[in-house]
């Protein structure tokens, strides 16, 4: 067996959502910008929160009403993907990493990182007797019901790979302040929040506690990953790259709550990796402001907004021709062809 | 889903839209979920050029007398000033889909 690889372990224990997510971009940011560094698992829990994907608008996704009567925070992720709800009943881990080691662990594409650290979490599952299953693209089951998804960021020479596991979160109130896109349930086959998902508890009686299950994550990332763990907490440079971004960014209501621009035309659909909206302004069938919302999953920030800059200013027809050569995947390059082409349909 | 069937979708709102114009284009974009590819929703600002080509029922309706906020599916006028019952649009969705 080779020599095992060192990983960073780091519990900061902040709880604050907003100061997580900065501490998250902060350690994305040092990672690609630092020439050695070994790669860094952080584990974390926040208050009861909402954390909206990167390309969401949380007044179409969450009641805002209720959490702001709630107290409940909003913060907007770095990572695309769903609204999610969380609370002390669950924890949330990232990995991160220079993209060199990819090659390294035999990936070649970055979509094999969610079935690779997918593993861990079914293994885990294993030590309670629990049957769990990689749902694709991101998520992973028990008898079809979600307790644990993923998300990622592409950053420069760095990459975050992220999950959430439920152990025992409060689901009702989940279901009171997530309002998902009725086209995520289509062909899942389920009807509210709270038919499809499932805490780790209520699989099993041996899972005690979050602790418990926060210890064992680690040993069973240790064991399938064959590495071994330094715990070491943030460095002052860390710790104030995050509180710079999250006085600049995260605890800033704009950063969520981007100001809605107007458009003219709406068209949706439902693609592999979740829902697309595309919202338009168009002049004489010209795009003249294009922009791409949902909880679909793609790492990569800078080629969707290469795409819609790219978009502007063509016709509905030289958009659809245009769009094939996008660095985005195959998957997004459909969906956007296909809501292209109603637009062209029904005008 | 068949790209050859799609319901229009139109609102004539204020410009900036109004706390109702609002409600009837979240009540609109909803409908885009419960729908996926099978609906387009334009949205016209009162006193903005028309950006898209409206329905001939929309510019009949709206010919003489423009009522803000208004909604049409298909052409048909289904509310005027007032955010619609969410259940009768629906049908009215539903109907043209058959009919499509």
């Amino acid at each position: 067996m080779a020599n095992k690889q060192t990983w960073r372990l780091v519990r900061d224990g902040i709880t604050d959502p907003y100061m997580h997510f900065a501490v998250e971009e902060a350690l994305l940011r040092l990672t690609d910008e630092s020439k050695e560094i070994f790669p860094t698992l952080r584990l974390r829990q926040t208050i009861p929160s909402v954390w909206i994907g990167y390309y969401q608008v949380p007044e179409e996704d969450v009641d805002v009403d209720f959490c702001k009567a709630n107290e409940i925070p909003i913060v907007r992720r770095l990572n695309s993907g769903g609204a999610v709800y969380q609370d002390e009943g669950s924890f949330c881990y990232s990995a991160f990493f220079k993209k060199s080691l990819l090659a390294q662990w035999k990936i070649s594409h970055t979509d094999e990182l969610y079935s690779y650290f997918g593993k861990v979490i079914i293994d885990l599952c294993k030590k309670y007797n629990i049957n769990a299953n990689l749902s694709p693209v991101n998520d992973i089951t028990v008898n079809g019901r979600k307790f644990y998804g993923s998300a990622q960021i592409d950053w420069y020479s760095a990459f975050a790979h992220s999950g959430s596991i439920l152990v025992h979160a409060n689901i009702d109130r989940m279901q009171q302040v997530l309002k998902p896109s009725d086209l995520k349930f289509i062909d899942k086959g389920f009807k509210s929040v709270k038919e499809r998902v499932i805490n780790l508890k209520e699989c099993s009686a041996l899972v005690q506690s979050i602790e418990q299950v926060k210890e064992d994550f680690i040993n069973t990332f240790a064991d399938i990953l064959n590495v071994q763990f330094e715990e070491i907490p943030l460095t002052p440079e860390e710790y104030a790259l995050a509180q710079k971004l999250y006085e600049d960014k995260y605890a800033k209501p704009e950063w969520t709550f981007t100001k809605a621009r107007t458009y003219t035309t709406m068209v949706s659909t439902k693609i592999a990796s979740g829902v697309l909206k595309l919202k338009l302004n168009l002049l004489n069938n010209s795009i003249q402001d294009i922009v791409l919302s949902g909880d679909f999953i793609f790492p990569n920030h800078q080629n969707i907004e290469q795409l819609m800059a790219a978009m502007k200013g063509k016709n509905i027809d030289e958009a659809i021709q245009w769009v094939p050569q996008a660095g985005v995947s195959r998957d997004l390059k459909d969906g956007i062809i296909h809501l292209l082409r109603q637009i062209k349909v029904a005008s | 889903m068949s790209e050859e069937k799609i319901v229009r979708l139109e609102i004539l709102v204020a410009s900036p839209p109004t706390k109702k114009c609002k409600a009837m284009i979240a009540m609109f974009e909803k409908f885009m979920d419960e729908f996926p590819g099978q609906l387009k929703l334009d949205i016209y600002y009162a006193g903005e050029p028309m950006l898209t080509q409206p329905t001939e029922g929309f510019r009949k309706e709206t010919g003489k007398v423009r009522k803000i906020p208004s909604a049409y599916v298909n052409g048909k006028n289904v509310a005027s000033q007032e955010v619609p019952d969410e259940e009768t649009v629906r049908k009215e969705i539903i109907n043209c889909l058959k009919i499509n």
